[in-house]
């Protein structure tokens, strides 16, 4: 992966919410969310605040007492996942004037390095997937496949 | 093109109208005053029976809401045929290239559904073939859809969320399907508890958070009546076959426990455990947003980024416990912690 190489958030498609010590993504078109904690936080800040990968990879070298290659290969394993699950998208034309260089590592001195993880909660896909029309009715409409039915798969319990 | 459709559709509404007697019923939800306009009584029962207990007088009031529902069975008047192809429908009900920034349209299926909703003008129609034909789901939760795209323009936020409290607030338990929603929260009324809800309620735009009912039903597995004995003269499916749940509506036998509204003092993540003692950890903020706001956008057609905003606010302001429900029945732990929450 390229050092100088910037992303942002998958937008619209990809939402965030910040907590203190979580970032919640939820890809809106898939319907799965993602838990990003600890070190996986502060590397999200740092991909939002526009940082290329090479600084966040010298900033975590910084602030944690661990072997730099061990380091940057969990940092690049991450941006990896993260773009496998198009979370985030290439923005290659980002100004980095425009960074507000508040960003750095939150890490606490003497504190061992544990590499971000992107947890991902599919619970909901079964949800949102949607039974095959076999048939329609004179006007179009759909005919459901258990008229007398209990209800649909589709959440509604 | 969803313009278009909606004009016409409202058109076939409208003819519903003239053809038999309208029949209309107001409701008082979350704070905002809902005109159903029934085409004939057909729906009229199977669909205001859950959202009796909100119902207001009609009056010069202007509604905040006018939904338009009829059934083609006994009007003999169906909504246009659908422009769109059977590839078109998406997933929770949406239909591909039939929304934009007015106009929402959904179709269940299962229930031969269709509505639309005028986000401007606050306008909705539902039509359904037969009225004999609505799933249990839709007569347990009617209008869910509609009425949610309705309140989360109004500021109010529906979610998948049982609640139940004491006089004192309430608790919201959050989780997927088969966490222990539902059986904790009718294990809740059975017990004495107040109940807001087993399945979907509404947040209110105040703050602090206030919780609103707004069906006054429960479903459960008949497998789990045993647990809620109490409640068995509240069925209204007992014929019921396969696995379809048993469907309680519930009546003011029941009132001094059914408030319309409660302050919302935490959410719980409710887990059935192996053994143990039924009890409580604290939650983040994270976890809550976790338990509460995939089921609650996967059950709203177009619902997004702003929802998960709404339910963010509320997870940042109140305290979240995973609930382990083990062997302990767990109305007395909700008591006791409304009791010690400030």
């Amino acid at each position: 992966m390229d050092r100088s190489a910037r992303f942002r958030i998958n937008a619209p498609r990809v939402i965030h919410e910040p907590f203190e010590h979580e970032v919640i993504l939820v890809n809106l078109d898939t319907g799965r969310y993602y838990c990003l904690q600890k070190t996986g936080v502060d590397l999200w800040t740092g991909l939002m605040d526009g940082a290329s990968v090479g600084e966040i990879v010298d900033a975590f070298v910084a602030a944690y007492d661990a072997p730099a290659d061990e380091i940057t290969v969990a940092i690049l394993d991450a941006i990896a996942s993260l773009q496998r699950e198009e979370l985030v998208v290439d923005a290659p034309l980002a100004d980095p004037s425009l960074r507000s260089g508040r960003w750095h590592v939150r890490a606490a001195a003497g504190r061992p390095f544990q590499a971000p993880t992107l947890e991902t909660y599919t619970d909901m896909q079964d949800l949102l997937l949607l039974d095959p029309i076999h048939e329609v009715d004179d006007a179009g409409w759909p005919v459901p496949a258990d008229p007398a039915g209990k209800g649909p798969s589709t959440g509604q319990q | 093109m969803i313009q278009q459709y909606f004009a016409r559709a409202a058109e076939a509404a409208a003819r519903a109208e003239t053809s038999t007697n309208r029949v209309d019923r107001d409701f008082v939800i979350a704070g905002l005053r809902a005109r159903l306009s029934f085409c004939g009584p057909a729906l009229v029962d199977p669909l205001t029976r859950a959202l009796g207990h909100l119902a207001a007088p009609p009056d010069d009031t202007p509604a905040d809401l006018h939904l338009t529902l009829w059934d083609g069975a006994t009007t003999g008047i169906d909504a246009p045929a659908p422009p769109w192809s059977t590839d078109d429908y998406i997933r929770r009900g949406e239909i591909r290239d039939y929304h934009d920034e007015r106009y929402r349209a959904a179709f269940s299926i299962p229930g031969t559904i269709l509505m639309l909703y005028d986000i401007a003008a606050h306008r909705g129609l539902y039509w359904t073939r037969d009225a004999r034909c609505l799933p249990s789901y839709e007569i347990g939760a009617p209008c869910r859809t509609p009425l949610g795209w309705w309140l989360a323009g109004h500021g109010r936020q529906p979610v998948h969320a049982a609640a139940v409290g004491t006089d004192r607030g309430c608790v919201l338990l959050a989780g997927k399907g088969g966490a222990g929603k539902s059986n904790t929260a009718l294990s809740a009324l059975a017990a004495g508890l107040s109940y807001l809800s087993d399945d979907y309620c509404v947040i209110g735009a105040e703050q602090p958070t206030v919780v609103y009912s707004l069906y006054r039903t429960g479903k459960i597995l008949d497998g789990d009546l045993p647990r809620v004995p109490t409640l068995a003269p509240f069925i209204a499916n007992p014929g019921r076959t396969g696995d379809e749940k048993a469907l309680f509506f519930f009546d003011d036998r029941l009132a001094p426990q059914l408030p319309l509204a409660r302050p919302l003092h935490a959410i719980l993540i409710p887990r059935v455990v192996a053994a143990g003692p039924t009890a409580l950890r604290r939650a983040t903020p994270a976890e809550a947003l976790l338990a509460i706001a995939p089921s609650t956008t996967s059950l709203m057609p177009y619902a997004g980024g702003e929802v998960l905003r709404n339910l963010s606010r509320v997870v940042k302001n109140a305290p979240a416990f995973h609930l382990d429900l083990g062997r302990d029945p767990a109305p007395p732990v909700i008591a006791a912690l409304l009791e010690s929450l400030p």
